[in-house]
């Protein structure tokens, strides 16, 4: 019976959010969010600062009661979130810990209130890069070393799903390559990464999904390579020769296809996959293209598209 | 249960906490059995001093003489009693440990009781530091002050210590306990304290004034009752009783809050 209880909740995804709705008063801080992602890689959940995400990671990890709606985490349901916690590791919000212990002292209280094994502990401070630091207190620690600390806390239940709330803020750049390393190796061991930020650009580079919401609604859920394919859909040509500019405009009108001209260059609202077919015609007409590309919209702009009109909460 | 009193004490075993906490009821009890021994020589037990009615000579060469002390630095005690937990528990929210510890314990009875079991016994050690000392400096003053040490040092003596101790410890625990609850429903040290200092000692000393009969059933009453082993106004098996329902009531209203509330900053 325990055999086949586990086999069930391994196969099931690593979050299925049904409905979720959580209203404090006369605000709603989510509205009936609904995805399922699948177990391991990393999956970016973004949205502006407000958009009700850290609502949503309380609610997964039974600091808030949902209004409506259920989720389940590793096939659990978060109604009982002590079935599976001790699977999940979670950094909520702005790492805090007692400033008068040191960072190894921190872990250890937390692994003890975890029953987690103690020897995880230097284990992830080597990880994340505070093992010289280790013994100092906490509030000689800045910023980013809290960040740090605070990743380090979420790693040491070895977790199968990690959920990080804007892991990345207070650190410098350097910082922020390695902490985005970190999670691409965790997501590529077959476990699953949930990082929470508003900087689209982060999750453009280190996310393989994406859960995307506005106002607490779900704009978006699925692959980010789906929603990227859909983002390239101009292309950009320029040709060697200016004055080949009339003929290339020619082609493209042939094709179909509408265009604006930038200078020496067009573009064309074309599908990315077009662009070799407009290099052949150049060429059978004697034009050499010193620049043909696809033009893609940024995360963020897409974002911006899909929830243009709508009012901020 | 025993992995969040473990984590517990690591947060709150650091020699300055424990230092810091423990320094001035110890420094309030030495100066209760000073006041005691020298003023009971000097006015014959009548003398009302800040550490209430001094005993007289009789009663301090009694069996539990030697910790008198205690008795009347125990609302002290209490108040720091009411002060760690208050402080321990309200800063949780104050600085967001909160959601850590829920995060790695989120069964909350659990968590909370663990909490309380660990802050019950830390104030039992602080408690039992300041009996300690209370009989050591008892036994170096009775000499000069001819009270007779006979009646501590018999059997009824040691029993008398043990159940003075108990009763200290219980008092304390439930003054921590109100500190607890007060802490979780205001989620700020700072009110929390105020609050319960404001009630216990000087809101409860008016309705005493006014009304006698509710006075002598209100929780700073009776928790000095119980710690003294009882008084003139409330019995012993009336004070523990009612201070076995004090903190009871406490430890009920702190789980259904702590339960039923959403953590949020």
């Amino acid at each position: 019976m325990n055999n086949l209880s586990q086999i069930t909740t391994e196969d099931k995804p690593a979050l299925a959010v049904d409905g979720l709705t959580k209203i404090f008063g006369r605000i709603t801080a989510v509205e009936g969010l609904t995805f399922t992602m699948p177990r391991g890689g990393v999956i970016g959940f973004v949205g502006p600062n407000g958009a009700g995400k850290s609502t949503t990671i309380r609610m997964i990890l039974g600091l808030i009661r949902p209004t409506k709606g259920s989720a389940e985490i590793l096939g659990h349901g978060i109604c009982k979130p002590y079935s599976y916690i001790r699977k999940v590791g979670a950094l909520v919000e702005a790492p805090v810990f007692y400033p008068g212990l040191s960072g190894s002292n921190n872990l250890k209280a937390l692994a003890k209130l975890g029953g987690y094994p103690s020897e995880n502990i230097p284990r992830v401070l080597e990880t994340v890069g505070l093992m010289s630091r280790a013994s100092d207190k906490v509030a000689n620690y800045s910023l980013g070393m809290k960040q740090r600390l605070g990743i380090a806390a979420a790693l040491l239940p070895e977790p199968e799903l990690l959920i990080l709330d804007e892991p990345t803020n207070g650190l410098d750049p350097a910082g922020i390559v390695e902490i985005r390393n970190l999670l691409r190796q965790i997501g590529n061991s077959g476990r699953t990464v949930f990082v929470s930020t508003h900087l689209l650009s982060e999750v453009e580079v280190e996310a393989d999904r994406l859960v995307m919401i506005h106002n607490g609604r779900l704009v978006f859920a699925g692959e980010l390579a789906e929603i990227m394919k859909k983002a390239c859909n101009s292309v950009l040509a320029r040709p060697e020769n200016a004055a080949d500019m009339t003929l290339l405009t020619e082609i493209v009108r042939e094709a179909g296809y509408s265009f604006n001209q930038e200078g020496n260059s067009i573009i064309v609202d074309a599908p990315m996959y077009w662009a070799p077919e407009l290099n052949r015609h150049a060429t059978s007409k004697g034009i050499n293209l010193r620049e043909l590309r696809p033009q893609c919209e940024s995360l963020e702009d897409i974002f911006l598209n899909m929830t243009r009109g709508e009012a901020a909460v | 249960m025993n992995r969040v009193f473990s984590s517990e004490w690591i947060k709150i075993a650091r020699p300055s906490t424990l230092l810091g906490w423990m320094g001035p009821v110890v420094l309030f009890a030495i100066m209760g059995t000073i006041f005691n021994f020298t003023e009971a020589a000097t006015e014959a037990g009548q003398f009302r001093g800040p550490f209430g009615i001094a005993p007289g000579p009789a009663q301090l060469a009694a069996p539990d003489g030697w910790i008198i002390g205690m008795h009347s630095a125990s609302s002290f005690i209490g108040l720091i009693a009411l002060a760690i937990f208050a402080t321990n528990i309200a800063r949780e929210y104050e600085k967001g440990t909160i959601r850590i510890l829920l995060v790695a314990e989120p069964r909350r009875i659990q968590l909370l009781i663990g909490k309380l079991l660990a802050l019950s016994s830390f104030v039992v050690v602080i408690a039992a530091g300041a009996t300690i000392i209370t009989m050591l400096v008892s036994m170096a003053l009775a000499p000069s002050q001819n009270i007779s040490m006979d009646a501590w040092l018999s059997w009824q003596g040691l029993l008398e210590l043990l159940k003075g101790f108990a009763s200290i410890s219980l008092a304390t625990i439930v003054w921590g306990l109100i500190g607890g609850v007060l802490a979780i429903v205001a989620r700020s040290a700072a009110i929390s304290i105020s609050i319960g200092v404001g009630f216990l000692f000087i809101f409860e000393l008016l309705i005493g004034q006014f009304a006698e009969a509710i006075g002598t059933k209100l929780p700073a009453t009776v928790l000095g009752a119980l710690a003294s082993g009882g008084t003139f106004t409330i019995d012993y098996s009336t004070a523990l009783a009612l201070s076995l329902v004090y903190g009871v009531a406490s430890i009920a209203i702190s789980l259904y809050i702590f339960i039923r509330r959403d953590v949020t900053d």
